[in-house]
């Protein structure tokens, strides 16, 4: 007790705290501040919206967190069509607010996005016969490009008013396409068609033909993207013409115009679209799961883009149907899938 | 004794019978020759009345589509008009090559006027590229005011008068048959004659022309090659305001559609009534062999070989079907000449007799079906028949 008293010890045991609270506070603010900052990446969050068969087009929220390779989602809403018909193209304007949705039967619809609920703004009845619109892309110049898959050539539409979608042009005629996408430059045009299971690559300018890319074998190419930067276009696959599918995309490099890589699904698998993060790390590949009768779902699987490894997928045709008690019957024209999708990333 | 001459006595023995199988193949083969000379007749009129026509596009009032179509196709005018300046605009379209405007007017049926089923037609001589052409071939001369030129399916003479509207006009010569009812019923004149006709029937007419003076119908346009007619109508129409371009393409497509239609019901009837004659000419012959049993014992003990037995039941089959064939042929050929107005007239659909050279082969291809159906549904009886001993065949047959 007579040493606790002296004052040797009452200066050291004045020291030791200070000194303790030095530490404590340097543990407590500077080290970990400067580990979060340094480590942490930034998660991304967005609304999926999506193409379906069955009259409906279906947003779902997506959430890819790269710092624990985790994804999340779950399907937000549906938005019937008036016409009730099926639709494989969905695309977005570049400023996130407008959704253009042609409908198989080629009718036009122009979607507000911007609100909480979609809300469709126009509606109309662009050609006299079924086009089913596949593939659709917004280039450069600002038109509409939607690839055709009953008279396989792209229509071109003005939308600089996006209540009235004008019909412009007719270009790039082969077969049965599906992918249309326009080079950010606006140099090439690259058209993806099924039944020659080929990519086409023509000459913006001139209209011609300059390129050929089989990226594998007897496969149904469906629709393609380009990722954020132009050069490489991610185009989705069947990777087989098989019942059974084994599901693909592929990676070509828009400059070399050749295949530089594949991410497959396997069997079981059909994909049908590719989208990206705005950084272009994650791929977000919208997948039918085959056989059709069996799974009546597809799904939105996320890819790393850099390890080309999967991290996670979500159901978007059935979590909901089952929720809702919804077991839809199966036919030609009228099956349970996704095929476009679009993302509105949250900035 | 000769099996040609064998043959035709079993034929002739049961004549009832003979003939409802003769007429049975007759049938089937008049469906099937009517059917091919009706499809060509179509077809071959829709190509030649779009050649004729000319023009890779025919731009006309939104909405007017179908109209347009009837006009076309059926020859009945529709009253659609639009402002004549419509024609400066399509000029100015990227793909266009030369575009020329046209004025449709339904011919009045009233005592004052010319009483026949006829679509006048007003066209631009300077600027036409569609009319003009085969004009050449009935007029050697620019046509000119107050003169008409007249399709074949107007019943009017070359320097006679027709009355429209109150306005006497002169038939100047006829264009040739094409079965396309626009050019067929057509009387083609100059935008000057059809403007003073206008402008008369106002005071001559029962019923005035109630059609403003700058008005046309449509406007014809032939495209630079290097733009397809599909292309060039998207050009047009995102360029012209409340128009629409038909390719002429489309008008053959439309009419191939419905063409579709009749083809199926026609393939669906014939292949069914093919099935019947097939079965019922199998059944007959077996009963008739079976009732010959005793009879075809004999001629095999008399020394004829299996093959002849063969060959004398299959020409009995070969005979009654080939003369069902021609029977079916003449009378299909007969029925479709005598009703080919009133039916495709039914279907709206254009119609032109075809050649002496495709009535030919597609009665030698109705014939052969019709011969072959015959061989076909004899083949087994007549096989088992011809492999029966003589011996047996007469004790069954007894």
């Amino acid at each position: 007790m007579k040493i606790l008293q002296e004052k040797g010890f009452k200066i050291f045991a004045v020291v030791l705290s200070c000194m303790l609270i030095v530490v404590a506070a340097y543990f407590f603010f500077s080290p970990a501040e400067e580990l979060s900052a340094q480590d942490a990446k930034p998660i991304y969050k967005g609304k999926v919206y999506s193409a379906t068969r069955g009259g409906h087009m279906v947003f779902t929220t997506i959430t890819i967190d790269p710092n624990r390779e985790m994804i999340s989602g779950t399907i937000a809403g549906r938005l019937p069509l008036p016409n009730n018909n099926g639709a494989d193209a969905i695309e977005m304007s570049k400023d996130q607010k407008t959704i253009y949705y042609p409908t198989w039967n080629s009718t036009l619809y122009t979607i507000d996005i911007s609100a909480k609920e979609p809300k469709i703004i126009a509606e109309k009845k662009f050609f006299e016969k079924e086009t089913k619109m596949c593939g659709s892309h917004i280039g450069p110049d600002g038109k509409l490009y939607l690839s055709s898959m009953s008279f396989g050539d792209i229509h071109k539409f003005d939308v600089s008013d996006p209540k009235d979608p004008k019909l412009m042009d007719r270009v790039y005629k082969t077969t049965y396409l599906c992918g249309v996408q326009v080079l950010n430059d606006g140099k090439y045009i690259f058209t993806t068609d099924m039944k020659d299971h080929k990519i086409y690559v023509y000459d913006a300018k001139t209209h011609e033909k300059i390129k050929e890319i089989t990226p594998g074998g007897k496969e149904f190419l469906h629709r393609a993207r380009l990722s954020p930067d132009g050069k490489l276009l991610y185009q989705a696959s069947t990777g087989s013409t098989t019942p059974d599918a084994n599901g693909r995309f592929y990676i070509v490099d828009t400059k070399k115009m050749k295949v530089k890589d594949t991410v497959v699904f396997g069997v079981n698998y059909d994909a049908h679209d590719v989208a990206t993060t705005p950084d272009g790390k994650y791929a977000i590949a919208a997948v039918r799961r085959v056989p059709a009768k069996e799974y009546k779902d597809s799904e939105y699987i996320v890819v790393n883009l850099q390890n080309k490894r999967v991290i996670g997928s979500i159901s978007m045709c059935k979590s909901c149907h089952n929720a809702m008690g919804v077991d839809p019957e199966v036919k030609s024209g009228r099956e349970v899938f996704i095929c476009g999708i679009q993302i509105a990333w949250e900035k | 004794m000769r099996i040609p001459y064998l043959a035709v006595k079993n034929i002739t023995r049961k004549p009832f019978r003979s003939l409802a199988l003769i007429l049975s193949v007759a049938l089937v083969s008049g469906l099937l020759f009517a059917g091919a000379i009706s499809l060509k007749g179509v077809l071959t009129s829709i190509s030649l009345g779009a050649k004729r026509l000319g023009a890779d596009l025919m731009v006309v009032p939104e909405g007017s589509e179908d109209k347009v179509r009837t006009t076309l196709i059926a020859g009945k005018p529709a009253p659609i008009y639009m402002p004549a300046d419509i024609l400066d605009k399509v000029k100015k379209v990227k793909g266009v090559k030369q575009a020329s405007p046209q004025l449709f007017i339904k011919a009045a049926i009233y005592p004052c006027c010319t009483d026949v089923d006829a679509i006048l037609i007003a066209f631009d001589p300077l600027t036409d590229f569609t009319v003009s052409p085969w004009l050449k071939d009935a007029l050697d001369r620019p046509l000119r005011k107050d003169e008409v030129i007249i399709g074949r399916s107007i019943p009017v003479e070359k320097g006679a008068e027709m009355t429209f509207y109150g306005k006497a006009l002169t038939v100047a010569g006829y264009l040739s048959d094409t079965g396309f009812e626009y050019i067929d019923h057509g009387v083609f004149m100059t935008f000057e004659t059809a403007r003073e006709m206008i402008r008369q029937s106002k005071e001559k007419a029962k019923e005035p022309l109630k059609i403003t003076e700058d008005s046309i119908s449509a406007v014809l346009v032939q495209l630079d090659p290097s733009v397809s007619p599909e292309r060039g109508a998207v050009f047009v129409e995102y360029e012209v305001k409340g128009v629409k371009a038909i390719a002429a393409q489309d008008v053959v497509g439309a009419v191939k559609a419905q063409l579709l239609v009749l083809l199926k019901i026609l393939l669906s009837v014939g292949f069914a009534l093919w099935a019947v004659t097939l079965v019922l000419i199998t059944v007959v012959f077996s009963m008739i062999l079976n009732e010959r049993q005793r009879e075809i014992g004999i001629i095999r003990s008399l020394g004829a070989k299996k093959q002849a037995v063969f060959s004398l039941i299959t020409l009995e089959a070969l005979i009654i079907s080939a003369i069902g064939g021609g029977l079916g042929i003449g009378a299909g050929g007969i029925v479709m000449y005598l009703l080919k107005k009133p039916v495709m007239t039914a279907f709206k659909l254009p119609y032109l007799w075809p050649d002496n050279a495709f009535i030919i082969s597609a009665g030698a291809g109705t014939l052969l079906v019709a011969v072959m159906t015959g061989i076909a549904a004899v083949f087994y009886p007549a096989f088992r028949c011809s492999r029966m001993e003589p011996y047996e065949a007469i004790r069954k047959g007894e």
